[in-house]
């Protein structure tokens, strides 16, 4: 990102006003989790007497970390969300990048038709499809599955996937392709030993976007998830508000304990997320 | 070389996995949505046909009709906040140096949390007798300002203001790209013809991030247009229905109440109005950025 700054001059008065500002306006906005993060390590009573205060440090409730982690299941929770993120996340780069390549470099008539086939989805609300799908699945016995789950997840991923792999594909010189070719390669072995691993970056960014996209979906699961050994984190955090709703300091952990993994794929790929994130949106 | 990347076997085994599951899971059931608004079914019972009988019943409920009420309010809200505020962000951190990452990073970082997350977080933040707010008012002495956060008078405010905080830090870096890539020469020559502040901003900066404002107002009018998780998670559209919006209203209605066609009916009316919106903003933003 260029620096702005440099062209414009400000007076260092308004640059302090623009400042002092900012400074304020991101306490505003980190202190609400600031605030939930103090408040899970007391205890319930402690919170219900004072609940803007800081907890004393001489009683501070790990446990209730412990409890919501173990005792209260976040723990299955947590699980269901990795195993359902990161394969719908597999399922969906094959998918996509296997589309992508015959959308972008093979050659035939209706292509770009098909491209916009499959970007027409990124507009289409969710709710639409809910009713139908939750109905087929029922009688397809898929309702309280983990592969149910999968079907939406992935099929949502792959307009967006899709659009960032075909604009990547345009990118790879046609040359190597051809070289390839020229040894005996075929078209299946050109994709999955050439371009496959050029693919690499372009992976990384779609992956965490749809993980992301995956790890946060409350709506697909809520519908189709009913069974507590099934639910994901957004769903079981719901579940768990209306059975533990009484115990809010464990709450409050239990909410911690699922924004972490977040946060940390945020800090690790930001870079990745927010050029999936630009990308996705502009195409609008 | 034609041959090879024109083999018609080829291009159908790479294409068909996400050709048959897009049109199973998004298209087809588009279709299978409308087809089932015109019928009258619990699961249980056969399905009866009623021809356009469940939009008729949707237009005449008054909980249907307040729920379009509310989900424009939302839009409207969400709109005035999250472009003014984020673009006014973005503004104030293309200006400075030290300190953009921070700023940026705080900012950003509600959007990447859940909506369950965000919905119990903020639940908590407005409640009476324990919230944030009124314990902020409390400690400061300004007892007589704490209110029911989300009681009917203020819940759709306060809907908005949360949905604000989650995607504030969305658009504010969307326009930061696209102050960024705004070439150095049309602001060197504006700054020559003397445009400075307000003027800048207006004239030349508005201007030419246009194409990004309207995706960014297009992702907030079709995020607004399906809006759930917030509504649902803090209050299930409640109280006395003050929140209900169109998707809370389709969750309900075919959900909760098994009335799958009434519910049919609603979601085609959503991916109708959604379409129309989206072609509508678009067209209308295009034909305006051909003057410029």
């Amino acid at each position: 990102m260029k620096v702005f700054a440099k062209y414009i001059k400000l007076s260092p008065v308004a640059k302090a006003i623009i400042f002092a500002f900012l400074t304020f306006y991101s306490i505003l906005t980190l202190f609400p989790l600031i605030w939930l993060v103090y408040n899970s390590v007391k205890t319930n009573n402690d919170f219900l007497a004072n609940p803007f205060g800081l907890p004393q440090l001489s009683k501070l409730q790990l446990k209730n970390y412990y409890d919501a982690w173990v005792t209260m299941g976040i723990q299955r929770f947590t699980i269901n969300s990795l195993i359902i993120s990161s394969v719908s996340v597999i399922f969906s780069l094959i998918i996509s990048s296997m589309a992508a390549y015959a959308i972008e470099r093979m050659i035939w008539r209706s292509s770009q038709k098909v491209l916009n086939y499959f970007l027409s989805g990124i507009m289409v609300p969710i709710q639409i499809i809910l009713i139908p799908l939750f109905i087929n699945f029922k009688k397809l016995n898929l309702l309280d599955s983990r592969i149910g789950l999968l079907i939406p997840t992935v099929a949502f991923a792959l307009p967006t996937s899709i659009y960032i792999l075909t604009g990547f594909y345009k990118t790879i010189p046609r040359e190597l392709e051809e070289a390839a070719l020229i040894d005996g390669c075929s078209v299946y072995k050109i994709f999955y030993k050439i371009i496959l691993p050029l693919t690499m970056p372009a992976f990384v960014t779609i992956a965490v976007f749809n993980f992301l996209g995956a790890w946060n979906d409350l709506l697909i699961p809520l519908v189709l998830i009913q069974t507590p050994e099934l639910m994901t984190l957004p769903v079981g955090l719901l579940n768990f508000r209306g059975m533990y709703g009484a115990e809010l300091t464990k709450m409050f952990a239990a909410v911690v304990i699922s924004a972490i993994p977040s946060i940390i794929i945020y800090f690790v790929l930001q870079d990745k997320l927010l050029k999936g994130m630009i990308a996705g949106a502009v195409k609008g | 070389m034609e041959k090879a990347f024109g083999n018609k076997l080829a291009i159908a085994i790479f294409i068909a996995p996400a050709l048959i599951l897009f049109t199973l899971v998004i298209p087809l059931p588009i279709l299978h949505s409308f087809y089932m608004s015109l019928f009258k079914w619990d699961m249980l019972s056969t399905m009866t046909y009623v021809g356009f009988e469940n939009y008729k019943e949707l237009f005449s409920d008054g909980i249907f009709l307040s729920s379009i009420w509310h989900t424009i309010e939302i839009t409207v809200l969400s709109l005035i906040f999250q472009v003014t505020l984020g673009l006014f962000l973005a503004l104030c951190i293309v200006n400075i140096t030290k300190g953009r990452k921070y700023f940026q990073n705080a900012f950003f970082i509600p959007n990447i949390l859940s909506s369950a997350v965000i919905g119990i977080l903020w639940f908590f933040v407005y409640n009476y007798d324990f919230g944030l707010i009124n314990s902020i008012l409390k400690s400061i002495g300004l007892d007589s300002l704490q209110q029911e956060w989300l009681s009917q008078k203020y819940v759709i405010l306060a809907l908005s203001i949360t949905t604000c905080w989650q995607w504030v830090g969305y658009h504010m870096i969307l326009y930061i790209a696209a102050i960024s890539g705004i070439s150095q020469d049309i602001i060197e020559a504006a700054i020559v013809d003397g445009a400075q502040g307000l003027k800048m901003v207006t004239k030349i900066i508005i201007p030419q991030i246009r194409p990004v404002l309207r995706v960014s107002i297009v992702l907030i009018i079709t995020g607004s247009l399906k809006y759930f998780d917030m509504a649902w998670i803090m209050t299930e559209g409640g109280p006395d229905f003050a929140s209900e919006t169109i998707a809370t209203y389709i969750y309900r209605t075919a959900f909760n109440k098994l009335q799958y066609g009434l519910g049919s009916a609603a979601s085609t009316f959503l991916f109708v109005v959604s379409i129309l919106v989206t072609v509508l903003i678009n067209r209308f933003a295009a034909k305006r950025e051909e003057v410029y």
